[in-house]
Protein backbone atom coordinates (compact mmCIF):
# COMPACT_ATOMS: atom_id res chain seq x y z
CA UNK A 1 0.00 0.00 0.00
CA UNK A 2 2.87 2.51 0.45
CA UNK A 3 4.42 1.13 -2.29
CA UNK A 4 1.11 2.23 -4.17
CA UNK A 5 1.01 5.66 -2.29
CA UNK A 6 4.61 5.96 -3.37
CA UNK A 7 3.85 5.52 -7.39
CA UNK A 8 0.94 7.43 -6.74
CA UNK A 9 3.07 10.09 -5.75
CA UNK A 10 5.28 10.10 -8.34
CA UNK A 11 2.65 10.09 -11.09
CA UNK A 12 0.97 12.72 -9.89
CA UNK A 13 4.46 14.77 -9.44
CA UNK A 14 5.03 14.03 -13.48
CA UNK A 15 1.42 14.79 -14.41
CA UNK A 16 1.97 18.41 -12.91
CA UNK A 17 5.19 18.96 -14.45
CA UNK A 18 3.96 17.95 -17.72
CA UNK A 19 0.50 20.44 -16.97
CA UNK A 20 3.51 22.87 -17.25
CA UNK A 21 4.80 22.44 -20.11
CA UNK A 22 1.78 22.23 -21.52
CA UNK A 23 0.62 25.23 -20.74
CA UNK A 24 3.68 26.90 -21.44
CA UNK A 25 4.74 25.12 -24.93
CA UNK A 26 2.79 25.69 -28.39
CA UNK A 27 -0.18 23.45 -29.02
CA UNK A 28 0.50 23.33 -32.53
CA UNK A 29 2.07 25.61 -35.00
CA UNK A 30 0.01 27.03 -38.08
CA UNK A 31 1.59 28.12 -41.76
CA UNK A 32 -0.47 29.74 -44.13
CA UNK A 33 -0.02 29.53 -47.91
CA UNK A 34 -1.78 30.68 -50.87
CA UNK A 35 -0.96 27.88 -53.18
CA UNK A 36 1.07 29.20 -56.41
CA UNK A 37 -0.26 32.71 -55.44
CA UNK A 38 1.95 32.80 -51.86
CA UNK A 39 5.07 34.80 -52.72
CA UNK A 40 3.05 37.20 -54.73
CA UNK A 41 0.65 37.56 -51.82
CA UNK A 42 3.51 37.73 -49.21
CA UNK A 43 5.12 40.29 -50.98
CA UNK A 44 2.35 42.70 -50.28
CA UNK A 45 0.70 40.89 -46.68
CA UNK A 46 4.35 39.54 -45.62
CA UNK A 47 2.64 39.42 -41.63
CA UNK A 48 -0.14 37.10 -42.98
CA UNK A 49 1.95 34.40 -43.71
CA UNK A 50 4.11 33.79 -40.88
CA UNK A 51 4.20 31.43 -38.74
CA UNK A 52 1.48 31.22 -35.97
CA UNK A 53 1.83 29.07 -32.60
CA UNK A 54 -1.06 28.80 -30.40
CA UNK A 55 -0.90 27.93 -26.09
CA UNK A 56 -3.73 26.51 -24.27
CA UNK A 57 -4.21 29.65 -22.31
CA UNK A 58 -3.28 31.96 -25.33
CA UNK A 59 -6.44 30.46 -26.89
CA UNK A 60 -8.34 31.16 -23.93
CA UNK A 61 -7.26 34.99 -23.57
CA UNK A 62 -7.94 35.30 -27.44
CA UNK A 63 -11.14 33.55 -27.01
CA UNK A 64 -12.17 36.07 -24.27
CA UNK A 65 -11.16 39.55 -26.40
CA UNK A 66 -12.50 37.96 -29.06
CA UNK A 67 -15.99 38.07 -27.41
CA UNK A 68 -16.43 34.61 -26.99
CA UNK A 69 -16.90 34.78 -23.21
CA UNK A 70 -19.09 31.89 -22.25
CA UNK A 71 -16.95 29.82 -24.93
CA UNK A 72 -13.60 30.93 -23.12
CA UNK A 73 -15.03 30.49 -19.21
CA UNK A 74 -16.14 26.61 -20.45
CA UNK A 75 -12.50 26.12 -21.76
CA UNK A 76 -10.41 27.83 -19.39
CA UNK A 77 -12.43 26.02 -16.26
CA UNK A 78 -12.14 22.46 -17.70
CA UNK A 79 -8.49 23.26 -19.26
CA UNK A 80 -6.96 25.14 -16.46
CA UNK A 81 -9.14 25.01 -13.25
CA UNK A 82 -10.25 21.70 -13.52
CA UNK A 83 -6.85 19.95 -13.81
CA UNK A 84 -5.19 21.85 -11.19
CA UNK A 85 -7.98 20.99 -8.38
CA UNK A 86 -7.44 17.56 -9.78
CA UNK A 87 -3.57 17.31 -9.28
CA UNK A 88 -4.40 18.47 -5.52
CA UNK A 89 -7.04 16.28 -4.34
CA UNK A 90 -4.48 13.67 -5.65
CA UNK A 91 -1.68 14.57 -3.72
CA UNK A 92 -4.24 14.98 -0.48
CA UNK A 93 -4.88 11.40 -1.30
CA UNK A 94 -1.38 10.33 -1.50
CA UNK A 95 0.11 12.62 0.98
CA UNK A 96 -2.55 13.30 4.15
CA UNK A 97 -2.89 10.54 6.46
CA UNK A 98 -6.32 11.80 6.24
CA UNK A 99 -7.92 11.36 3.12
CA UNK A 100 -10.32 14.42 1.03
CA UNK A 101 -14.56 13.57 1.08
CA UNK A 102 -15.47 10.40 -0.33
CA UNK A 103 -17.87 12.84 -2.43
CA UNK A 104 -14.74 14.92 -4.22
CA UNK A 105 -12.39 12.00 -4.97
CA UNK A 106 -15.69 10.57 -6.53
CA UNK A 107 -16.54 13.61 -8.40
CA UNK A 108 -12.73 14.17 -9.59
CA UNK A 109 -12.93 10.41 -11.14
CA UNK A 110 -15.71 11.21 -13.19
CA UNK A 111 -14.73 14.24 -14.31
CA UNK A 112 -11.20 13.21 -15.36
CA UNK A 113 -12.41 10.74 -18.04
CA UNK A 114 -13.39 14.01 -20.07
CA UNK A 115 -10.26 15.45 -19.91
CA UNK A 116 -9.01 14.26 -23.25
CA UNK A 117 -11.84 16.25 -24.99
CA UNK A 118 -8.96 19.21 -25.57
CA UNK A 119 -7.11 16.75 -27.47
CA UNK A 120 -9.65 15.62 -29.57
CA UNK A 121 -10.80 19.45 -30.58
CA UNK A 122 -6.87 20.06 -31.05
CA UNK A 123 -7.38 16.65 -33.49
CA UNK A 124 -10.23 17.87 -35.25
CA UNK A 125 -8.46 21.54 -35.98
CA UNK A 126 -5.61 19.76 -37.80
CA UNK A 127 -7.61 17.52 -39.86
CA UNK A 128 -9.90 21.06 -40.76
CA UNK A 129 -6.88 22.79 -41.20
CA UNK A 130 -4.83 20.03 -43.26
CA UNK A 131 -8.38 19.87 -45.83
CA UNK A 132 -7.64 23.71 -46.33
CA UNK A 133 -7.13 25.08 -50.00
CA UNK A 134 -3.85 26.85 -50.81
CA UNK A 135 -1.34 24.28 -48.83
CA UNK A 136 -1.69 25.83 -45.57
CA UNK A 137 -0.53 23.43 -42.96
CA UNK A 138 -0.35 22.34 -39.50
CA UNK A 139 1.48 20.78 -37.31
CA UNK A 140 0.89 19.32 -33.42
CA UNK A 141 3.19 20.93 -30.99
CA UNK A 142 4.95 20.02 -27.89
CA UNK A 143 2.36 21.28 -26.07
CA UNK A 144 -0.28 19.38 -26.92
CA UNK A 145 1.76 15.59 -26.47
CA UNK A 146 2.59 16.90 -22.98
CA UNK A 147 -1.03 17.62 -22.11
CA UNK A 148 -2.11 14.61 -23.44
CA UNK A 149 0.65 12.77 -21.11
CA UNK A 150 -0.31 15.00 -18.08
CA UNK A 151 -4.10 13.44 -18.47
CA UNK A 152 -3.17 10.01 -18.99
CA UNK A 153 -0.57 10.44 -15.99
CA UNK A 154 -3.32 12.00 -13.94
CA UNK A 155 -5.71 9.14 -14.60
CA UNK A 156 -3.07 6.57 -13.83
CA UNK A 157 -2.50 8.09 -10.75
CA UNK A 158 -6.30 8.29 -9.56
CA UNK A 159 -6.68 4.82 -10.68
CA UNK A 160 -3.77 3.29 -8.52
CA UNK A 161 -4.72 5.71 -5.36
CA UNK A 162 -7.89 4.04 -5.97
CA UNK A 163 -6.46 0.95 -5.45
CA UNK A 164 -4.50 1.78 -2.72
CA UNK A 165 -7.16 2.82 -0.10
CA UNK B 1 -11.85 4.94 4.58
CA UNK B 2 -10.53 6.96 7.19
CA UNK B 3 -11.53 10.67 7.13
CA UNK B 4 -10.38 14.11 9.12
CA UNK B 5 -9.66 17.31 9.21
CA UNK B 6 -6.20 18.21 7.17
CA UNK B 7 -3.60 18.74 9.76
CA UNK B 8 -0.97 19.98 7.28
CA UNK B 9 -2.81 22.63 4.97
CA UNK B 10 0.23 23.23 3.01
CA UNK B 11 0.08 20.25 0.81
CA UNK B 12 -2.82 21.71 -0.95
CA UNK B 13 -0.43 24.59 -2.25
CA UNK B 14 2.42 21.80 -3.60
CA UNK B 15 0.56 20.79 -6.73
CA UNK B 16 0.41 24.63 -7.55
CA UNK B 17 3.69 25.37 -6.67
CA UNK B 18 5.12 22.34 -8.35
CA UNK B 19 3.12 23.63 -11.52
CA UNK B 20 4.15 27.34 -11.45
CA UNK B 21 7.76 26.12 -11.23
CA UNK B 22 7.25 23.53 -14.08
CA UNK B 23 5.97 26.59 -15.80
CA UNK B 24 8.63 29.09 -15.29
CA UNK B 25 11.75 26.25 -16.24
CA UNK B 26 9.98 25.40 -19.63
CA UNK B 27 9.25 29.10 -20.65
CA UNK B 28 13.05 29.53 -20.20
CA UNK B 29 13.83 26.65 -22.12
CA UNK B 30 11.51 27.56 -24.87
CA UNK B 31 12.84 31.15 -24.97
CA UNK B 32 16.49 31.27 -24.11
CA UNK B 33 17.35 34.94 -23.20
CA UNK B 34 20.01 35.34 -26.30
CA UNK B 35 17.10 33.90 -28.45
CA UNK B 36 16.97 37.48 -29.83
CA UNK B 37 20.69 38.66 -29.69
CA UNK B 38 22.10 38.67 -33.45
CA UNK B 39 24.49 35.47 -33.89
CA UNK B 40 27.82 36.43 -35.58
CA UNK B 41 28.35 35.17 -39.14
CA UNK B 42 24.91 35.72 -39.61
CA UNK B 43 23.39 37.78 -42.33
CA UNK B 44 20.12 39.46 -41.62
CA UNK B 45 17.58 42.18 -43.03
CA UNK B 46 17.79 45.47 -41.07
CA UNK B 47 15.42 48.62 -42.40
CA UNK B 48 14.07 51.52 -40.55
CA UNK B 49 10.63 51.68 -39.40
CA UNK B 50 10.20 54.82 -37.77
CA UNK B 51 11.81 58.29 -37.13
CA UNK B 52 10.74 60.98 -34.43
CA UNK B 53 12.02 64.50 -35.28
CA UNK B 54 12.01 67.21 -32.91
CA UNK B 55 8.96 70.12 -33.35
CA UNK B 56 11.63 72.71 -34.08
CA UNK B 57 15.14 73.50 -35.12
CA UNK B 58 17.38 74.13 -32.45
CA UNK B 59 17.31 77.50 -32.94
CA UNK B 60 13.97 77.26 -32.13
CA UNK B 61 12.61 77.77 -36.83
CA UNK B 62 10.71 75.95 -38.05
CA UNK B 63 11.66 72.99 -40.48
CA UNK B 64 10.05 74.20 -43.86
CA UNK B 65 9.47 77.37 -44.96
CA UNK B 66 6.01 77.41 -45.35
CA UNK B 67 5.32 76.49 -41.63
CA UNK B 68 4.77 72.09 -42.88
CA UNK B 69 6.59 69.32 -40.64
CA UNK B 70 9.96 68.08 -42.57
CA UNK B 71 10.02 65.95 -45.00
CA UNK B 72 11.90 63.24 -43.60
CA UNK B 73 14.55 60.34 -45.41
CA UNK B 74 16.67 57.38 -43.56
CA UNK B 75 19.86 56.27 -44.92
CA UNK B 76 21.80 53.26 -43.69
CA UNK B 77 25.05 53.21 -44.03
CA UNK B 78 27.48 49.78 -43.39
CA UNK B 79 31.20 49.37 -43.45
CA UNK B 80 31.22 52.49 -44.59
CA UNK B 81 28.66 51.90 -47.61
CA UNK B 82 24.99 52.67 -48.11
CA UNK B 83 23.15 49.91 -47.86
CA UNK B 84 20.05 51.59 -47.87
CA UNK B 85 17.97 54.53 -49.04
CA UNK B 86 14.38 55.22 -47.74
CA UNK B 87 12.10 56.96 -49.62
CA UNK B 88 11.10 60.36 -48.95
CA UNK B 89 8.15 61.08 -45.91
CA UNK B 90 7.12 64.15 -46.90
CA UNK B 91 5.69 66.45 -44.27
CA UNK B 92 5.74 64.84 -41.61
CA UNK B 93 7.30 64.87 -37.77
CA UNK B 94 7.10 61.03 -37.29
CA UNK B 95 8.26 59.26 -40.82
CA UNK B 96 7.43 55.89 -41.22
CA UNK B 97 8.98 53.86 -43.89
CA UNK B 98 8.14 50.14 -45.60
CA UNK B 99 10.26 47.85 -46.59
CA UNK B 100 8.10 47.21 -49.73
CA UNK B 101 8.61 49.80 -52.24
CA UNK B 102 8.19 49.44 -55.85
CA UNK B 103 10.03 50.95 -58.23
CA UNK B 104 7.68 50.94 -61.12
CA UNK B 105 10.58 52.96 -63.19
CA UNK B 106 12.94 49.84 -62.17
CA UNK B 107 10.19 47.57 -63.50
CA UNK B 108 9.13 49.06 -66.64
CA UNK B 109 12.91 49.52 -67.77
CA UNK B 110 14.38 46.21 -66.43
CA UNK B 111 10.91 44.31 -67.82
CA UNK B 112 10.98 42.30 -64.50
CA UNK B 113 11.50 42.14 -60.70
CA UNK B 114 11.68 39.69 -58.09
CA UNK B 115 10.68 39.68 -54.85
CA UNK B 116 14.21 40.77 -53.28
CA UNK B 117 14.13 43.57 -55.97
CA UNK B 118 10.84 45.04 -54.16
CA UNK B 119 12.00 44.96 -50.65
CA UNK B 120 13.60 48.11 -49.65
CA UNK B 121 15.91 46.65 -46.63
CA UNK B 122 19.72 46.68 -46.11
CA UNK B 123 21.54 43.72 -45.74
CA UNK B 124 24.05 43.18 -42.97
CA UNK B 125 26.44 40.13 -41.53
CA UNK B 126 26.88 39.99 -37.87
CA UNK B 127 30.45 40.77 -36.68
CA UNK B 128 31.28 41.52 -33.13
CA UNK B 129 33.05 44.26 -33.64
CA UNK B 130 30.63 45.95 -36.97
CA UNK B 131 28.86 48.96 -36.16
CA UNK B 132 26.12 50.28 -38.52
CA UNK B 133 25.26 54.55 -38.88
CA UNK B 134 21.91 55.18 -39.52
CA UNK B 135 20.84 59.13 -40.17
CA UNK B 136 17.95 60.86 -41.14
CA UNK B 137 17.84 63.84 -43.27
CA UNK B 138 15.30 66.82 -43.97
CA UNK B 139 15.00 66.77 -47.97
CA UNK B 140 13.51 70.13 -49.12
CA UNK B 141 13.85 71.92 -52.38
CA UNK B 142 17.25 73.21 -52.78
CA UNK B 143 18.27 72.38 -48.85
CA UNK B 144 19.45 69.10 -47.63
CA UNK B 145 19.50 69.03 -43.75
CA UNK B 146 21.01 66.58 -41.66
CA UNK B 147 18.12 65.99 -38.52
CA UNK B 148 20.11 63.10 -36.45
CA UNK B 149 21.79 59.95 -36.51
CA UNK B 150 22.69 56.87 -34.42
CA UNK B 151 26.33 55.10 -34.29
CA UNK B 152 25.26 51.43 -33.16
CA UNK B 153 27.43 48.51 -32.13
CA UNK B 154 25.76 45.14 -34.17
CA UNK B 155 26.41 43.26 -30.82
CA UNK B 156 23.77 45.87 -29.04
CA UNK B 157 21.06 45.12 -31.89
CA UNK B 158 18.39 42.44 -31.24
CA UNK B 159 15.82 40.65 -33.63
CA UNK B 160 12.90 42.87 -33.59
CA UNK B 161 12.15 46.87 -33.47
CA UNK B 162 15.45 48.19 -31.88
CA UNK B 163 13.86 51.76 -30.85
CA UNK B 164 16.91 54.40 -30.76
CA UNK B 165 16.06 57.03 -28.29
CA UNK B 166 18.58 60.71 -28.61
CA UNK B 167 18.53 64.00 -27.11
CA UNK B 168 19.02 65.81 -30.17
CA UNK B 169 16.73 66.97 -33.11
CA UNK B 170 16.37 63.47 -33.88
CA UNK B 171 14.00 61.94 -30.82
CA UNK B 172 13.89 58.57 -32.07
CA UNK B 173 14.31 55.92 -34.48
CA UNK B 174 13.49 52.33 -34.76
CA UNK B 175 15.38 49.42 -36.45
CA UNK B 176 13.95 46.62 -37.36
CA UNK B 177 16.44 43.85 -38.08
CA UNK B 178 14.72 40.44 -39.84
CA UNK B 179 16.73 37.02 -40.32
CA UNK B 180 16.53 36.92 -43.91
CA UNK B 181 13.29 36.20 -45.60
CA UNK B 182 11.64 35.85 -42.24
CA UNK B 183 9.45 38.43 -41.76
CA UNK B 184 8.65 38.31 -38.18
CA UNK B 185 4.46 38.70 -37.12
CA UNK B 186 4.81 40.32 -33.60
CA UNK B 187 7.99 41.25 -33.34
CA UNK B 188 10.12 42.25 -30.21
CA UNK B 189 10.67 45.98 -29.39
CA UNK B 190 14.02 46.53 -27.78
CA UNK B 191 14.70 49.98 -26.08
CA UNK B 192 18.40 51.53 -26.65
CA UNK B 193 19.03 54.73 -25.46
CA UNK B 194 21.94 57.11 -26.40
CA UNK B 195 25.31 56.41 -24.37
CA UNK B 196 23.89 53.02 -23.58
CA UNK B 197 25.56 49.59 -25.15
CA UNK B 198 28.11 51.33 -27.26
CA UNK B 199 25.50 53.96 -29.06
CA UNK B 200 26.58 57.11 -29.68
CA UNK B 201 24.44 59.72 -31.38
CA UNK B 202 25.56 61.93 -34.65
CA UNK B 203 25.65 65.34 -34.67
CA UNK B 204 27.32 65.39 -38.05
CA UNK B 205 26.46 62.85 -40.84
CA UNK B 206 29.60 60.66 -41.42
CA UNK B 207 31.23 61.12 -45.10
CA UNK B 208 29.32 57.87 -46.09
CA UNK B 209 26.06 59.50 -45.94
CA UNK B 210 27.08 62.70 -47.75
CA UNK B 211 26.30 61.13 -51.00
CA UNK B 212 22.83 60.30 -49.94
CA UNK B 213 22.78 62.99 -48.97
CA UNK B 214 23.41 65.11 -52.52
CA UNK B 215 21.18 62.30 -53.84
CA UNK B 216 18.03 63.39 -52.14
CA UNK B 217 18.93 67.35 -53.52
CA UNK B 218 19.23 66.02 -56.68
CA UNK B 219 16.16 64.08 -57.00
CA UNK B 220 14.47 67.37 -55.51
CA UNK B 221 15.64 69.74 -57.79
CA UNK B 222 14.81 67.06 -60.39
CA UNK B 223 11.47 66.71 -59.72
CA UNK B 224 11.38 70.73 -59.06
CA UNK B 225 12.53 70.49 -62.56
CA UNK B 226 10.14 68.05 -64.10
CA UNK B 227 7.40 69.80 -62.09
CA UNK B 228 8.32 73.33 -63.53
CA UNK B 229 8.66 72.16 -67.05
CA UNK B 230 4.59 72.70 -68.19
CA UNK B 231 4.39 76.20 -66.45
CA UNK B 232 7.60 77.04 -68.30
CA UNK B 233 5.77 75.69 -71.45
CA UNK B 234 2.76 77.50 -70.91
CA UNK B 235 4.78 80.62 -69.91
CA UNK B 236 6.34 80.62 -73.34
CA UNK B 237 3.00 80.00 -75.37
CA UNK B 238 2.01 82.90 -73.62
CA UNK B 239 4.36 85.42 -73.90
CA UNK B 240 4.34 84.02 -78.10
CA UNK B 241 0.75 84.71 -78.04
CA UNK B 242 1.42 88.27 -76.33
CA UNK B 243 3.97 88.84 -79.23
CA UNK B 244 1.66 88.00 -82.11
CA UNK B 245 -1.14 90.04 -80.25
CA UNK B 246 1.18 93.30 -80.19
CA UNK B 247 2.35 92.87 -83.79
CA UNK B 248 -1.43 92.65 -84.85
CA UNK B 249 -2.28 95.39 -83.04
CA UNK B 250 0.73 97.84 -84.12
CA UNK B 251 0.05 96.54 -87.76
CA UNK B 252 -3.67 97.95 -87.31
CA UNK B 253 -2.74 101.02 -85.34
CA UNK B 254 0.23 101.95 -88.55
CA UNK B 255 -2.36 100.94 -91.28
CA UNK B 256 -5.56 102.91 -89.55
CA UNK B 257 -3.77 106.04 -88.03
CA UNK B 258 -0.28 106.19 -89.26
CA UNK B 259 -2.07 106.99 -92.52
Amino acid sequence: MRRRRLLATCLTTVACLCFSAGMVLPMFKMQAAAGHWTPLVKLFAPGEFDERTFTLPGGILTLWSGGEVILACILGTISLILPVAKFTVLWWECLAPEHPPTRVVVFFRIVSRYSMVEVLLIALTVLLVKGMPGGSHISVGAGTYAFTASVILGLAAGEVTRRAL
Amino acid sequence: MATGPLTHKWILAVPLILITAGAVVFHKLARPADAAALKAGNSYDVWLAEAEASPTRPDGGQWDMDGSAPDLAGVLVWKGQRVLETVTSPDQLIARWDPVALNLYKVIANGEADTASVRRVGHIRMESDGVVEAGVFDSDLGNVEFVGGFRIPLRSLHLGINQLHGSGMLKSLSVVVEKPGGHQADPEAWRLDAGAEGVSEMTEPPDSMKGAASRFARDITTTAKDALKPLGKDLQEAEQQADDAARKAAGWIQKHIGE
